[in-house]
């Protein structure tokens, strides 16, 4: 169990899939993981960096612009200002996502940072992504802060994840795996082939048939719709409109202890294939042998962005020597590669009616979708955890209990 | 007999008479020519009265004072630089393109200010305090170039215009205010940003070479009074000049007191008249190199001066070679008064407070020069007042001439180019009376 937050164990090397930082913000989300976890957990500051043209700078790169280039911070800080100045200090109407970020960071962070990073990341045209998805994950640091962060060091990160939690062992999926003492009839290996949605039931593994008075889904939602049977035209063809980024995550051990002291770091630039690293033994020296030490590549790939995976791990060790992370004489003693098929939900601009269409079918069968890939949204973990617990509230509502 | 009086052997006096095409006499009060130009000599130092550096604009001028000082002229480029007590830190002048070195909550300041004057949409500035608002924001007035305009103005920017302002006050982009912000930046601004300056005799080689070029100077002879209608000027000596037409170099003020025919209104315009004065301190040291600036800029309220600069720098020949030389200015006026007394030693104390000087320095020569008339103060009523009185003045055949005659803001080009323009417009008088 643990879904995406599953942690894979290989060789004494423990890795997540994709980097996975927990900053729960909501008091009653931290008391259920202190509850469960007890004294199971780290709790410290992020140490998020972005490399480009051969500097580290801390992440976000907007409120960090020092330690660049004067040519790069002047770009920067001249593109925003004329922004602001031709747009507005708080714009707030944008044709899409490329849009939000020429208007609200102007043309320097744009072109340092923000158009490559998201091209890489999302792996779509940012022209046909909206801004719905972005909530406080794009942080619009102030004119004031961007001047702090270009004319000085920041002594530490700043934004809504300064400060993260950690299982101080066996990963992320520690956190998810303290639940289970909690919770009854859990059963693994089970996966759902076939949804009746007129006999309201769903088979098991190609075989065992259950029945269910409501069913909570969390499984993506196009595989959802291919899966259950009898769907009319109209929700195929919106379920046909979903778009995805999907995820490769390289891991690499080697034999050399302390390569960085970061906990990931950021990579806008197009040469290099991965968009982001994670260290996991910074955050927790528990997830690797003693000795040594291991790096994961996070690598996006969608309809329009093709990796290719027969070469991908021999790329990603080229580009972790060309972005110095790896000496070309490291000694590797493990590659691993996880594949996320669902990794993040596309905010273009088909998304929302699609969504809702699907939605609305489901629930007139007694299906609600709950989690970041049911409701296909853009969701960190607690966030997941809210909505889960949203979900079981209000089932206990219609059923009368409290 | 001639028939075209200058009174004044300064810069703008000089000129005037080179370009004469018609007999003149000049007359000067002091024992040798040049006026503000000349430079003092002693115990083998060479300073001029305030420093004096030529970074003439148009190509005329250029090619005069070429052909003027001929090989005793030496090119180079502007040291300038700000101190701040506060921080002790020099930057770069001028501020607003060298804000590097200044603590972030400064430079953050003065960039947040530049980017919202750029925002404004207030009407125009009224005077100086709100051009310099207009122009740099909030962040640079209140840092620099108010308290630097009070310094050296003895008055507030905004009792003064800014018609003077030309490109004296380098404006700039937001571009060039980031880049001056982020780094070290050499790139030099402003319009004085290269000077020429004599490699030997100080600034006062300049007027002396002009001497060989003119006739009928005489020296150490005082006005006492100007008679308008006999168009006569009686001198200290009791000796009379009778002209045709005057070119006065002499302080507006001082020709209008001379002039006691004139009436109320234009003694009123010229009381009202405001300049500063200039106490320039000079010093010799015995030591060596003590800085590798031209001038340094003092805006902070506890230094007596708002200037100084190392003679040194201008040209070696002004200063005996194992010594350095130093010139302070300290503004004052009816606004702001300084007194005189132990000015030398206040001034060697503010050195030592601003580390330029130690306290077991040996100082060789001391030297205090008052320069009465400094700087024209550009007041709101300025224009109003100058006009009325050079109107007086021509419409009684006296020309008024160079920075203290025209009452502007010249500098050594300007005053040079009004005495080539004054002696033009006399010069055509007498060819339409001839045709």
């Amino acid at each position: 169990m643990g879904g995406g937050c599953r942690t894979e164990k290989k060789d004494g090397f423990y890795f997540d899939y994709g980097g996975h930082i927990f900053y729960p913000r909501k008091k009653q989300v931290r008391e259920l993981i202190d509850k469960l976890m007890k004294n199971d957990l780290f709790c410290m500051p992020r140490e998020a960096w972005v490399y480009s043209k051969g500097v580290y700078t801390r992440y976000p790169f907007q409120a960090n612009l020092f330690g660049h280039s004067v040519k790069v911070v002047k770009e920067c800080l001249l593109g925003l200002m004329e922004a602001k100045l031709k747009h507005g200090e708080k714009p707030d109407r944008f044709q899409n996502f490329e849009d939000f970020i020429y208007k609200v960071f102007g043309d320097g962070m744009a072109r340092h940072f923000m158009i490559p990073f998201n091209k890489k990341q999302w792996a779509l045209p940012l022209k046909e992504m909206t801004v719905d998805w972005m909530g406080e994950f794009v942080p619009v640091p102030s004119l004031d802060e961007v001047l702090d962060g270009s004319l000085k060091m920041a002594p530490k990160c700043l934004g809504i994840n300064a400060n993260f939690i950690y299982p101080k062992k066996g990963g992320i999926q520690a956190v998810f795996e303290s639940f289970v003492p909690h919770l009854q009839s859990l059963n693994t290996s089970s996966e759902v082939n076939l949804i009746s949605l007129k006999n309201k039931s769903f088979e098991i593994n190609g075989q065992n048939t259950q029945h269910y008075e409501k069913l909570v889904s969390t499984i993506p939602l196009p595989e959802l719709v291919r899966i259950m049977d009898s769907v009319p035209p109209y929700v195929k063809s919106a379920a046909e409109k979903l778009r995805w980024t999907s995820l490769y995550v390289v891991n690499i051990g080697i034999e050399r202890p302390h390569i960085s002291d970061k906990h990931r770091v950021y990579y806008p630039e197009e040469d290099l294939i991965f968009h982001k690293l994670g260290y996991y033994q910074n955050q927790s020296p528990s997830m690797v042998p003693e000795g040594k030490s291991a790096v994961s590549a996070e690598i996006s790939f969608s309809e329009s962005r093709n990796i290719d995976k027969e070469n991908l791990l021999q790329r990603t060790v080229e580009d972790l020597i060309k972005a110095k992370v790896l000496f070309p004489d490291d000694p590797i003693v493990l590659t691993h590669i996880l594949t996320l098929p669902y990794a993040y939900a596309a905010y273009d601009f088909q998304r929302n009616k699609a969504v809702s269409v699907i939605k609305e079918f489901c629930e007139k069968n007694d299906i609600f979708l709950c989690g970041r890939y049911a409701e296909w949204e853009y969701q960190n973990m607690e966030q997941n955890i809210l909505a889960g617990k949203k979900m079981a509230e209000k089932l206990n509502r219609e059923a009368g209990l409290k | 007999m001639a028939k075209i009086t200058i009174l004044g052997a300064g810069l703008s006096g000089l000129s005037a008479a080179y370009h004469l095409k018609q007999d003149y006499e000049i007359f000067e009060k002091n024992n040798r020519v040049g006026g503000l130009c000349r430079s003092i000599k002693k115990d083998g130092f060479i300073f001029d009265y305030g420093p004096h550096i030529l970074f003439p604009k148009d190509e005329y001028t250029q090619e005069l004072i070429k052909k003027l000082l001929n090989k005793n002229l030496h090119f180079q480029q502007r040291e300038a630089y700000i101190y701040h007590k506060t921080y002790d830190v020099y930057t770069r002048f001028p501020f607003q393109s060298h804000l590097y070195g200044l603590p972030v909550p400064v430079v953050k300041d003065c960039i947040i200010g530049f980017f919202k004057a750029l925002q404004r949409t207030e009407e125009k500035p009224q005077d100086y305090e709100e051009w310099i608002k207009w122009n740099f924001g909030e962040g640079i007035a209140k840092h620099l170039m108010i308290p630097y305009a009070k310094k050296i103005w003895t008055v507030s920017p905004s009792e003064m215009n800014f018609e003077w302002v030309w490109n004296r006050v380098p404006r700039l982009s937001l571009e060039e205010l980031l880049e001056g912000a982020l780094h070290d930046s050499p790139k030099l601004f402003g319009f004085n940003k290269e000077f020429w300056y004599p490699y030997h005799g100080g600034i006062e080689a300049l007027p002396l070479a002009f001497e060989p070029k003119i006739k009928n100077v005489h020296l150490k002879t005082e006005v006492k009074k100007i008679y308008l209608k006999k168009k006569c000027i009686e001198f200290d000596s009791g000796k009379k000049n009778f002209y045709e037409h005057l070119i006065s170099t002499l302080p507006l003020p001082e020709v209008i007191k001379y002039a006691d025919e004139a009436p109320d209104d234009i003694q009123r315009a010229s009381q009202e008249l405001e300049n500063n004065s200039v106490y320039c301190v000079n010093l010799g040291i015995e030591r060596e190199n003590i800085s590798p600036h031209h001038y340094v800029y003092f805006y902070e309220p506890e230094f007596l001066f708002h200037r100084i600069s190392y003679p040194m720098n201008f040209s070696t020949h002004t200063t005996p070679g194992t010594c350095s030389s130093v010139t302070t200015e300290s503004s004052y006026s009816r606004y702001r008064e300084i007194s005189r007394e132990n000015i030398t030693d206040r001034v060697v104390d503010d050195l030592i407070k601003a580390k330029i000087l130690y306290p077991d320095d040996k100082i060789m020569v001391t030297d205090v020069a008052d320069l009465k008339y400094a700087y024209i103060i550009y007041d709101k009523n300025h224009r109003k007042n100058v006009d009325k009185i050079h109107d007086f003045l021509r419409s009684h055949h006296i020309f008024p001439c160079g920075r203290f005659g025209e009452w502007e803001y010249f500098n050594m080009d300007h005053a040079m180019n009004s005495g080539k323009k004054t002696a033009q417009q006399v010069n055509k008088l007498y060819k339409k009376g001839q045709s």
